[in-house]
């Protein structure tokens, strides 16, 4: 329609204005950094990481290298009462569960500079496996009052005792009942007997707060795989005693993969032959067997170990540093020689190799 | 809505209506006592909730899509307790967010419905009140069945109205019915006949007769009913009595009438299908590979089954002592048993694998596309300010479907051109009168106006014209001779500029009214008639004012209601006035003084009618038999109508036979196409110099207009002899009386009298074309995209506007397609599509020795209506096809609107094409609805095209932008955004897969699954979003520049059906190098399951945050503000919830386990790892990618980067010139491809040296010659 017809002046009075607000924000217009991934903006990442993770490499093959790691596989040992059997033979008659194979190992060890721990080690056993992980009560453990009826379902068949559902188990649940019993010593030139810690081998947390032991333990029962109920764990010492015991509270910290190990002394160093670690020498250990591993083809073994600031003995780490830094260098030459040759402009090599593109 | 009609089936086939006045007014419409009660009264209602069923009902409806009742099957597993594997609450939380989204939406869209129904609910109309006994005003939803409506003109039909009564003498009532079928004439509808309703005295509470009527049904063209008089004695109804909702009441003062269908059992509703639901193509590829998801996670749950049989087959000595393998605890033996641990756990890693299918994924894209329709929608460059309008986003799904169209249709008329005819030009005699370009000045108009002094001062607004000088010095001369009242001999080139003047003035059929049509009932129903409302003062004095409100705010009202109207749909409803006078087919205008309007079928009469005015001669009354018009020599002239021979397109002219009441003189005026006026010209036009001239001249003229794009008609007249007439008469009526070939024989008696014309002259007419179409219409082809244009018009505008808009060139070779019957449109198809196979070939051995630039000759089509019907068929369309894809543009002219919808479902159908229609009228609705994308031009034509639109756009140009900007970016964010949806579901399934194989694949997780619910819901959920809707891979400028770059959108590059293969691979390495690293390096470490899930999940989520860093193109702050923030909000989360919660969130029971993992330096360290290794190759192949194998986009990028270091170096003072010149260098040289290596390469070294040379030799050697203008940027 021509301007100048009547019909036009509603235009005019109409005061709202539809245009948009011209703001950098809607208008998509905000400063933006637009980064491209050429060959050569990433030849200084590449540099810059190889020679970032070499030296680090280094350093953790260093550590792990400097920790002095002694390992006693002792699924097979000799019981010392028919040293005709193994241990792991004494445990297949189903008469002796329950019962202990002691067994007696002389080990040379190295000289362990530093703090010393104790570790016991298993294969082929999956604390993983998600039925074991869930089979406990949290709330149990941490001392809440909490009755036979109300434990975790998850904690069955170790949840209440069998033809009796008013009477539970403390802990209830596949973790507890399976708790590690084996126990060691361990003597230094058959005279010097090597003090072993009980404590402070759990994390702090969960010895403050997450375990905690109930007022009473009315209607409850030892796990049936137990030789004593928990409030009888460490009668020496009330502090690791119940639900607070070290060894059940690392036990029930359940492992991620199916071979693991698991702390379970530290070397008094206040000792004066072993203030600066255990002398090098021999040692004569002896392990109460009462940890049946053979029916699921597992190992047992004892750890002894230094440690650093990365954890244990493991070399994985350090190497794979290495390598990766040194295949950053390796790309970084590649692509500077790539580049030198053919990268002038983007898509010349491409181009000159008549490379189809869209 | 369609469901209503199913209801027909079982009531009988007609329903009887009673008028509500005989029915007790005490009795309410929806009581069963009131006869009228069954029938839904007027009130719509498209939404789908109310307050109190929104909750079950949306449930209930988001449960009947498949992903959600997969998702709550899976919680519904994780409530089994031998299958559970998270805690059971945790479980839902994803799905309660999904939930809980998807219903925040639909209420919000529900509530945009229910603001428009009540939009439309509440407008205001006049039905009859049978206590006052008159009309009062009211609101559409409390019209019911049975209740008498009063209209005015412009008004919108509220229900469908059986009419009784009109203004109109005769009883006839014209209607504008585009919003319904999509034609804009006018048509005629009648008062029913045989009831004494005609005149004044027609009291609708006295009309007490029954009415039977057709039960609802959506056939608009059938109606049939009966008014009962008395028992035997009943009038037959049928369509033509029937005025149906949604159409506007035109050229009739007023109307009455009884409602006989309202609400949702009109017409209108019935016939509205709602709005389609769309799919993008991108999201028929998502879930093509969702499907593959399936299939994945089919084959991991039962890979895992298995495996957990054969894990446990292994223990068979627990058969004997169930306490051998402690971590195997069953209460009971039969549980053992390896097949049935293995189905069990089946189920369990079909709920811990659910996210392999990611939930969010649906309802994520559609918040995506949210996103960006609001900056799309924001977008200043779509803003139009003459008509304050910028983009409307109507469909909120198919954003990216934007950036992958092959196909383009096009109407012509208001999408490429304004659809304003401006009288441009003409040519009077031989001789050119140009008129310069009107510009908005009517002052100088006026002035023209009193020195030529036309009666009616006001004419000037009928035509924005800058007169022409020349000619109106001929027209006053011509004034000045007619007042001496001396009769000369006017000279003959005077006498044809009269001549021609009255021929634009009569030859055509606009109607001339003197007033505008008005009601003398106002809105709430009281006659305003003086001589009524003697005592009301205000309407008696101010009589202009009032007219002044009718015209202005009636046009305005009639607009926003003509689009309410239409379609219940949710619409907003402010930007509706577009207070134009053309209205439909039928424009008209107003001149205040004199209240004339014009009210023709097509705008060029309109202009030519309005342009003879401006020059003084006025058509000032027109009836069947007389025309009156003004003439500057003679005054008021009443010319008798003999005849109107009407236009054809066979003929491409139209005649009027008129006798000059004076000298009764019988001339036929004729204006038509120049090939259709020339072929018929008498032949003194050969012979004689004088006319030979002349005609040579007017043809001149006449190329001249064709080629500035002007539609040109030709005048000529013939001056009959009375025997001739008589002669001619005879045989017309002849041919008029014959039944059989009637229009043959009449078309022949047309054509014996349009012979051995006079030529007067010939006029051009722009149709401007809008902003920038060319343009557009060339980036648009460059962009890879075929246009095609559908348009009602002739073929010669058709093909005028395609040479002006540069769709065709003059390079190219036209074909056009006119047959009349099949065999020869078959014909015509394979001829032509066998010539351009020839000439492909021949062209191609011509060429052959020079392959890298063949030149083929390129083709055009332009096809006409009858011949796309036979090309439409199903046995031509396979060569019509075949052709039009070998021609670079088609144009089809004479479409219908439904061939338009057919022309695109062909593209869309056969050749698997994205189509996109774009149109501005109703006739185009059909085309817009069937394309995958219909885009509305919010122009002229009501907004019947923008209400059937998913964009609405306010000018053809902007539909460039909308393409190739925002389609692109779309595009290219949504298949990252999806790409990276499955990247994360995948990468987390597979390092829980991995875990499995170390945990007897027992369905063990070590990340805790509070961790694994929220991962996809917040810890990782907004940078991909954020992407989605603000990444960029390369600025709108350089989209715009480089249309090609839309290609990769056209052949879907950047979603493929490879992508997932790519996203399956890159999890896959990722999740093994997170999963084994980890591993590995916990191993003889006495790691608990927790801290070894924790530093898993932290490279996890790092991992996923660095890749969509990697996967971003242009950073602003937002992007990292959140990519930060979603790291510190999992960090935060996992320390706080691990420091609070001591026993909840059972197994993991997560106390101090974060505080514990990442106070080890071996977390740190593996953490780091992790990342460089699993990130390391996706950076190699994408820097290999872009340096050798650069998408065009890439190429883009680089030239981008540069030109703006070259920038910053001239900008820099402080660096020398030796510098910035070698680096000029580098930069055009960036434009040059291969060939220009060599001479590059040394220029490049010189630069180097020379700049090593200013800046020291410390640059490092393995500097890239690329870093080169940035390392020289640092060093000044």
């Amino acid at each position: 329609m021509a301007p100048g017809t009547p019909t036009d002046s509603p235009q005019g009075e109409k005061t709202k204005n539809r245009r948009p607000k011209d703001t950098k924000f809607k208008q998509q217009k905000l400063p933006a950094w637009q980064p491209i991934l050429t060959a050569n903006t990433v030849l200084p990442a590449f540099f810059a990481i190889g020679v970032a993770f070499i030296p680090l490499g280094v350093a953790l093959l260093v550590t792990s290298n400097n920790i002095t790691e002694f390992v006693l596989d002792y699924t097979n040992c000799k019981n010392s009462q028919n040293p005709n059997e193994t241990c792991a033979k004494f445990f297949e008659n189903v008469n002796n569960t329950g019962l202990i194979c002691r067994c007696e190992q002389e080990v040379e060890l190295p000289e362990f500079k530093g703090q010393v721990y104790m570790y016991y080690g298993l294969t082929n056993f999956y604390q993983n496996h998600r039925r074991y992980v869930k089979s406990r009560d949290d709330n149990q453990l941490n001392g809440q009052s909490v009755g036979v009826s109300s434990l975790n379902t998850d904690c069955d068949p170790y949840r209440t005792v069998k033809g009796n559902d008013s009477e539970g188990y403390a802990p209830c649940g596949a973790i507890a009942n399976s708790l590690f019993n084996d126990s060691y010593t361990m003597v230094f030139n058959n005279s010097v007997p090597v003090n072993l810690l009980k404590t402070g081998i759990a994390w702090v947390s969960d010895k403050s707060v997450k375990f905690n032991n109930p007022s009473n333990w009315d209607h409850m029962h030892k796990p049936p795989n137990w030789a004593r109920p928990v409030w009888e764990l460490d009668v020496n010492a009330t502090s690791n005693n119940g639900y607070k015991n070290e060894d059940l509270i690392v036990w029930m910290r359940t492992a991620a993969l199916p071979s693991f190990r698991k702390l379970y002394r530290r070397i008094d160093h206040s000792q004066t032959e072993f203030k600066d670690g255990l002398q090098a020498g021999t040692y004569k250990i002896t392990i109460d067997y009462s940890y049946p591993v053979t029916a699921f083809q597992g190992t047992k073994s004892i750890i002894l170990t230094t440690t650093s600031w990365l954890g244990g003995k493991n070399p994985f780490l350090g190497i794979a540093y290495l390598v990766v830094g040194s295949l950053c260098i390796i790309l970084g030459v590649i692509f500077s020689v790539i580049q030198l040759k053919w990268g002038k402009r983007v898509g010349d090599f491409g181009k000159t190799f008549a490379v189809k593109k869209y | 809505m369609g469901n209503i009609i199913e209801r027909g089936k079982t009531t009988p086939k007609y329903r009887t209506i009673v008028p509500n006045c005989t029915v007790d007014p005490a009795i309410p419409h929806s009581h069963k006592s009131h006869p009228n009660h069954g029938y839904l009264s007027n009130k719509i209602q498209t939404t789908r909730y109310s307050v109190i069923t929104f909750l079950p009902k949306n449930l209930f409806e988001q449960f009947h899509r498949y992903a959600n009742l997969y998702f709550l099957f899976v919680v519904a597993l994780n409530w089994v307790p031998e299958v559970n594997a998270f805690a059971k609450e945790i479980t839902m939380l994803p799905v309660i967010f999904v939930l809980g989204v998807t219903a925040i939406k639909d209420a919000f869209e529900d509530f945009r419905r229910y603001r428009s129904d009540k939009k439309v609910n509440f407008h205001n109309c006049r039905k009859f009140s049978c206590i006052e006994k008159r009309y009062v005003k009211t609101e559409w939803h409390d019209i019911h069945v049975g209740d008498f409506v009063h209209l005015s003109c412009n008004e919108i039909i509220p229900a469908d109205i059986l009419l009784l009564r009109s203004s109109d003498k005769e009883g006839i009532c014209h209607i504008e019915t585009c919003n319904i079928d999509g034609e804009n004439n006018l048509k005629q509808r009648y008062s029913v006949k045989g009831l004494n309703t005609k005149g004044s005295e027609f009291d609708p509470s006295g009309f007490r007769n029954n009415i039977e009527v057709e039960q609802p049904n959506c056939d608009i063209y059938k109606f049939k009913g009966y008014i009962f008089k008395n028992e035997e004695n009943k009038i037959a109804l049928n369509t033509d009595n029937l005025l149906l909702r949604g159409c506007v009441i035109r050229n009739t003062d007023f109307i009455e009438g009884i409602c006989v269908y309202a609400g949702h059992e009109t017409k209108a509703l019935l016939n509205n299908r709602g709005p389609r639901y769309k799919r993008s193509k991108l999201e028929r590829a998502i879930n093509r590979d969702v499907v593959w998801c399936v299939v994945l996670l089919l084959f991991l749950c039962f890979f895992c089954a298995i495996g957990s049989g054969i894990w446990l087959a292994d223990y068979n000595t627990l058969k004997e002592n169930t306490n051998l393998v402690p971590f195997i605890s069953f209460g009971d033996l039969d549980q053992y048993s390896p097949l049935y641990q293995g189905f069990i756990v089946f189920w369990t890693y079909v709920i811990i694998y659910q996210a392999v299918i990611p939930l969010p994924l649906y309802v994520s894209v559609e918040l995506v596309k949210l996103g960006q329709v609001y900056f799309m929608a924001q977008d200043i460059e779509f803003y139009h300010p003459e008509s304050d309008k910028r983009l409307e986003c109507r469909a909120l799904n198919i954003t990216e479907d934007l950036g992958q169209i092959q196909y383009v249709f096009s109407d012509k008329t208001g999408t490429l051109t304004e659809n304003i005819m401006e009288f441009k030009s003409c040519t009077i005699g031989g001789i050119d009168y140009p008129h310069l370009p009107g510009e908005d000045d009517s002052s100088e108009i006026s002035e023209v106006d009193s020195k030529i002094s036309i009666p009616s001062r006001n004419s000037s607004v009928l035509e924005n014209l800058r007169l022409e000088p020349a000619l109106q010095r001929e027209l006053s001369n011509m004034c000045l001779r007619s007042l001496d009242s001396v009769e000369l001999v006017i000279p003959r080139h005077v006498q044809r500029v009269q001549e021609f003047f009255l021929l634009m003035a009569v030859c055509n059929t606009v109607v001339v009214s003197h007033h505008p049509h008005e009601d003398n009932m106002d809105e709430s129903g009281f006659l305003t008639d003086p001589q009524f409302q003697g005592g009301n003062a205000a309407y008696v004095d101010q009589p202009l004012d009032k007219y002044l409100r009718l015209s202005q705010s009636s046009l305005l009202s009639v607009r926003s209601k003509t689009r309410s109207v239409a379609s219940a749909s949710s619409q907003d409803l402010r930007d509706t006035a577009t207070p134009d006078g053309s209205i439909g087919g039928s424009s008209f205008l107003s001149d205040m003084s004199s209240r004339t309007r014009y009210e023709a079928e097509s705008p060029d009469e309109l202009a030519l009618v309005k342009a003879a005015s401006t020059y003084g001669c006025r058509l000032l009354k027109r009836s069947s038999e007389t025309v009156v018009v003004w003439l500057p020599a003679e005054g008021e002239v009443e010319l008798e109508i003999l005849h109107i021979l009407p236009f054809d397109s066979t003929r491409k002219r139209m005649s009027v036979i008129l006798r000059h009441p004076l000298s009764k003189e019988i001339t036929l005026y004729t204006k038509g196409a120049d090939s259709a006026i020339l072929s018929v010209l008498d032949k003194s036009f050969k012979d004689d110099d004088e006319y030979r001239l002349q005609r040579d001249q007017t043809i001149e003229c006449i190329t001249q207009y064709a080629m500035k794009g002007l539609r040109t008609l030709c005048m000529a007249k013939r001056v009959l002899k009375e025997g001739e007439y008589k002669a001619w008469l005879v045989e017309y009526l002849a041919a008029s009386a014959t039944l059989e070939e009637r229009e043959e024989l009449l078309l022949k008696s047309y054509c014996d009298i349009e012979t051995n014309l006079d030529l007067l002259g010939a006029t051009g007419i722009e149709d401007k074309l809008q902003d920038g179409v060319p343009e557009a219409i060339a980036k648009l082809g460059e962009a890879g995209i075929k246009l095609w244009v559908l348009t009602g018009d002739k073929q010669e505008t058709a093909i005028q506007i395609a040479y002006s808009t540069k769709l065709f060139t003059k390079k190219q070779e036209v074909i056009q397609l006119n047959a009349t019957t099949k065999e020869e449109a078959e014909a015509l198809l394979r001829h032509h599509s066998e010539q351009i196979s020839k000439d492909y070939k021949s062209s191609i051995k011509e060429h052959n020795t020079d392959p890298s630039t063949p030149i083929f000759r390129e083709y055009v089509l332009v096809i006409d209506g009858t011949t796309l019907t036979f090309a439409l068929t199903e046995e031509l369309d396979p060569i019509f096809l075949a052709l039009c894809q070998k021609c670079k543009a088609v144009v089809c002219c004479r479409a219908t609107p439904i061939q338009k919808g057919n022309v695109v479902k062909l593209v869309k159908e056969r050749l698997k094409k994205m189509t996109l229609a774009i149109g501005d009228g109703a006739n185009d609705v059909s085309m817009i609805q069937t394309a995958d994308i219909g885009i509305g031009i919010s122009g002229q034509e009501g907004m019947q095209a923008v209400m059937a639109s998913d964009f609405a756009i306010a000018q053809f140009r902007f539909l460039l932008r909308l393409l190739l900007v925002h389609g692109h970016w779309n595009y290219f964010r949504l298949s990252n955004f999806a790409a990276f949806m499955f990247y994360k579901s995948l990468i987390t399934v597979f390092i829980l897969f991995w875990y499995q194989i170390f945990s007897g694949f027992s369905g063990s997780l070590m990340i805790d699954s509070l961790y694994l619910m929220l991962e996809h819901i917040i810890f990782t959920a907004f940078p991909p979003f954020i992407n989605g809707v603000f990444d960029k891979d390369t600025s709108a400028e350089n989209l715009l520049d480089k249309p090609y770059l839309y290609k990769a959108g056209q052949n879907s590059k950047l979603y493929t059906k490879w992508t997932f293969g790519i996203v399956f691979l890159d999890s896959l390495y990722q999740s093994m190098v997170i999963y084994f690293i980890n591993h590995y390096s916990y191993t003889n470490y006495s790691v608990g399951i927790w801290e070894f899930g924790t530093t898993i999940c932290v490279c996890m989520i790092l991992i996923i945050l660095l890749q969509i860093g990697l996967e971003t193109n242009s950073w602003v702050w937002i992007q990292w503000l959140f990519l930060i923030l979603s790291f510190m909000v999992f960090w935060m989360f996992a320390i706080i919830s691990n420091a609070i919660f001591f026993t909840f969130d059972p197994p993991s029971n997560p106390y101090w386990v974060m505080e514990n993992t990442i106070s080890q330096a071996i977390h740190s360290c593996i953490a780091i790892f992790v990342c460089v290794l699993a990130l390391l190759p996706r950076v190699i192949i994408k820097s290999i990618q872009f340096t050798f194998f650069p998408t065009d986009i890439d190429v883009v990028k680089q030239q981008t980067r540069e030109t703006m270091t070259t920038e910053e170096i001239k900008q820099d003072g402080g660096c020398d010139n030796v510098t910035a010149s070698g680096h000029d260098n580098v930069t055009a040289s960036g434009h040059d491809t291969a060939q220009s290596m060599q001479t590059d390469d040394t220029s490049i070294d010189n630069t180097e040296t020379r700049v090593n040379g200013m800046n020291g030799p410390n640059m490092d050697n393995t500097t890239r010659r690329r870093d080169q203008s940035q390392s020289i940027v640092v060093k000044c």
